[in-house]
């Protein structure tokens, strides 16, 4: 008992010290993280230069915590011990009912929102073809019955109207309510902030219809691949047994043709990148993630050319609208950097789409690229 | 650098006790002054000259005033210059924005700002280092020669950047010989965990609810919500503040030092008197030996009395932060001092003690809000909301939600505020503590490691110090 009062809590301290320093030295540094989904820091370069302005040691301490040895480990240690102590919200993500985890839609930035409304609608004005635009809320707004209410979020259908109210010279496609009609589908991910394939299906209806052609049935899916956890349970750290299952609906010959331009050339590319569907981000199996430039080649030679401004969320929706048109341009603003109407006037296009979702909406700082 | 993160935990305490115990006694000292420059130099590399600058005025000061002590002129002119340059330091660096800025509001003056980063600590080691001087005048403390023994003292990493101040007489003799063993590491090793663990799982778990009221547009808090919120912070900044002391005092002991406690279960206290006395005691300490005593203390007429109170205390509030808010907050408590001593005594003698306990808890809580937000008119609107005068809804869904999330924490929080763990604790026997001692530490440090690894959330509150 004498040793144990004497020695134990300082060996212990000792021990658990050491043991990780030297785990975290002898285990290789990860350039990425599977599970939360993005770059770990590296070690960082020392110099005086860095040091005295206080980068090197800001980057080093960053590089330490994120290599840290088991690293996965403790952060799903720590969201379990969240759940225990009664908490339903977890590093900004909603735990709802059945595993359902939802990033929470903050109150919005009215400024924001209002720069990029007006962006869209310079851009309706001065594009000299039609211009349709659809905001796609998520799974917080149209599941909101089966997330817990903080009190503290935003709404998204209040979102919406705000901005649609400013962007009087497009045709806006009420997404909310085509999807709102099936809230009770699978209509998103429990465990990513995407849409399903079923609920890109309902946006891919409702935006046909408003451009007055008929939207063709739901196909049924003819590859499906479960084990999906997603960006809300990257950020939580809770993955619920079983996951997400992806499910790709039309077939990859909708597609006459793929171009992919990723900034300094042009590739061959396909609507679906199934290697994709092994590692742990699935949803980067649609146009293999996000691209500055897609062209692809739609399988009715007789329709119109199609300019889609998007980001992620059109990526599954797409190869719906491929049956329709003659040519779909794909051009994600973050970061495809070059003027838009030029852009139309070269490629000779009918009619533009600018599809976002109601959070990448409220939070992007791209938009502007729109009027150049 | 601060205790809680996974870079002091797993690198620079394993490598720094390594190299300590590695060396002989008599490099020990050096080695300590080494590594807590590094320590104090690792988010501001060009601040440790100034560090240098104080070690070695108040080391030259401390050699004079030995020197000359026979001639009284002589030595105050030495005390004064020290705690003029020391206090030039500290206004330079701190305080100079704030005057520049009060200042040029009035019509026909305009300074400039410098905008200067506030450096780590300062107010906690320029009183630290000013102390020496005085102690050796006043024979508290022997003159110390040895420079790289002075500057241990001074830059000392465990209380360097978070008290406790330790006034250089608390720790002279230490300062030449400690005694190193097991027995005072193992102490150290789960005071040390203690604190980590107030600070990592309980301080940053009850922050996140003040964060979000505070971050709330006033008009969407309801009075419950507010009321909650300053719950929260009172929580918040002891458990940090306590959790830093702790980590203090048992980094020192696995050093072989022995600091003064620095917190005594404040929320217990029965008087706003009596809540001074257990909240960071170790400023207070200083306040009186530095200042209120030399003005006089108590033993003088009541006036000059209340005079003291009041100046000590508004220089205390302007100690924690160069802003009116910490100015008004201190001179509350001054208020609050002199009303306990000139009109409450009697009547709070004849108090239940539960009533004593609220009326301090009621007061030290609106003293948080005023501590807590620098805003004057977000201040007056929030204590508004609080005390139902905005019209403000009673409760919302969002203090429903929080009282969910929060609850059982809260419930944890409340107990650890008070001894009765440790009492409870101290009754199970010697034989059986031998053993869950390291068990529940072990916990701890898991908790904590997990909670810093995935630090979304590890706010460091004493900068404006």
């Amino acid at each position: 008992m004498k040793f144990a009062k004497k020695y134990l809590p300082a060996g212990l301290l000792i021990a658990f010290m050491l043991f990780f320093f030297a785990a975290n030295l002898i285990t290789p540094d990860r350039d990425f993280s599977e599970k939360e989904n993005r770059e770990l820091a590296a070690a960082p370069k020392f110099t005086f230069k860095s040091l005295f302005s206080g980068d090197f040691t800001a980057d080093f301490e960053s590089y330490i915590t994120d290599q840290f040895f088991e690293r996965d480990f403790w952060v799903s240690m720590k969201a379990k011990c969240e759940l225990l102590l009664g908490k339903d919200e977890i590093n900004g993500v909603l735990v709802g009912d059945n595993g359902l985890l939802v990033a929470q839609y903050p109150q919005p930035d009215l400024s924001r929102l209002e720069a990029n409304a007006s962006a869209v609608e310079t851009f309706a004005q001065n594009a000299g073809i039609p211009v349709y635009f659809t905001l796609i809320p998520g799974a917080a707004e149209i599941w909101s019955d089966r997330l817990p209410d903080t009190g503290r979020s935003g709404s998204q259908a209040d979102a919406i109207a705000y901005v649609c109210g400013r962007v009087p010279s497009a045709v806006k496609i009420d997404t909310l309510a085509a999807l709102s009609a099936h809230s009770g589908e699978d209509i998103y991910y429990y465990t990513d902030h995407h849409w399903t394939t079923l609920g890109a299906y309902y946006g891919y209806s409702a935006l046909a219809e408003a451009m007055g052609l008929v939207p063709s049935a739901l196909p049924v899916a003819f590859e499906e691949v479960s084990g999906f956890y997603g960006t809300a349970s990257s950020a939580c750290g809770l993955s619920p047994a079983g996951g997400d299952t992806v499910s790709l609906r039309v077939p990859e010959e909708a597609a006459s043709f793929v171009r992919v331009y990723n900034g300094r050339e042009w590739k061959d590319g396909t609507l679906y990148s199934l290697d994709k569907l092994s590692v742990r981000d699935k949803y980067t199996v649609f146009l293999n993630g996000n691209e500055p430039l897609t062209v692809i080649g739609g399988s009715n030679p007789d329709g119109e050319k199609l300019l889609l401004v998007k980001d992620s969320y059109a990526n599954c929706e797409i190869p719906y609208l491929c049956g329709h048109f003659s040519e779909i341009h794909v051009v994600d603003l973050r970061y495809y950097k070059q003027s838009i109407s030029e852009y139309i006037e070269k490629n000779g296009i009918d009619a533009a789409v600018v599809s976002y979702s109601v959070s990448n909406f409220s939070e992007d700082t791209n938009l502007f690229f729109l009027t150049k | 650098m601060i205790f809680s993160s996974i870079l002091f935990l797993f690198i620079y305490l394993p490598l720094t006790l390594a190299v300590y115990y590695v060396v002989p006694l008599k490099w020990r000292n050096a080695v300590l002054f080494a590594v807590s420059l590094i320590f104090y130099g690792w988010g501001e590399p060009v601040y440790i000259v100034l560090m240098l600058a104080s070690i070695t005025l108040n080391y030259a000061a401390g050699l004079l005033v030995d020197k000359y002590r026979d001639s009284a002129r002589r030595v105050r002119l030495i005390l004064g210059v020290t705690a003029a340059l020391n206090l030039a330091g500290l206004f330079f660096f701190k305080y100079y924005d704030f005057f520049a800025e009060n200042l040029s509001r009035i019509p026909g003056i305009s300074i400039p700002a410098l905008g200067l980063d506030l450096p780590i600590g300062i107010s906690f080691y320029t009183f630290q280092a000013m102390s020496y001087p005085i102690d050796v005048y006043r024979r508290d403390g022997n003159v110390q020669k040895n420079y790289v023994a002075f500057g241990a003292f001074v830059t000392l990493f465990p209380q360097l950047i978070a008290g406790p101040i330790i006034r250089y007489k608390d720790i002279d003799s230490q300062l030449k010989s400690r005694s190193h063993s097991w027995e005072k590491f193992s102490r150290g090793a789960s005071r040390f965990t203690v604190g980590l663990c107030k600070k990592v799982l309980l301080a940053n778990g009850i922050g996140r609810l003040w964060d979000s009221v505070a971050a709330a547009e006033l008009n969407e808090i309801s009075v419950m919500s507010a009321i909650l919120g300053v719950v929260a912070f009172s929580f918040q900044i002891y458990f940090d503040f306590s959790g830093y002391s702790d980590m203090a005092i048992g980094l020192g002991r696995m050093l072989g030092f022995e600091f003064p406690e620095n917190f005594n279960y404040p929320y217990i206290s029965k008087s706003i008197t009596e809540f001074w006395r257990r909240w960071h005691i170790s400023l207070s300490v200083w306040f009186r030996d530095y200042v209120y005593i030399p003005l006089g203390g108590n033993r003088c007429s009541r006036f000059k009395n209340f005079r003291n109170i009041f100046i000590v205390w508004a220089l205390t509030g302007f100690w924690h932060g160069a802003s009116w808010n910490y100015l008004v907050w201190g001179v509350y408590f001054a208020v609050l001092l002199i009303l306990e001593k000139a009109l409450l005594s009697k009547p709070l003698s004849r108090t239940p003690s539960f009533v004593r306990r609220i009326y301090t808890l009621v007061l030290v809580a609106i003293s948080w809000c005023i501590f807590a937000i620098e805003d004057t008119s977000r201040l007056l609107g929030y204590l508004s909301v609080m005390f139902g005068f905005s019209g403000a809804a009673f409760a919302d869904t969002a203090f429903l939600h929080d009282l969910k999330s929060y609850g059982l924490l809260l419930v944890v929080l409340c107990v650890a505020s008070t001894p009765l763990l440790k009492n409870l604790y101290g009754r199970i026997p010697d034989r059986i503590r031998a053993w869950t001692t390291p068990a529940l530490m072990l916990c701890g440090l898991a908790l904590s490691t997990a909670y810093l690894v995935d630090s979304t959330y590890n706010p460091f509150l004493y900068f404006r110090f």
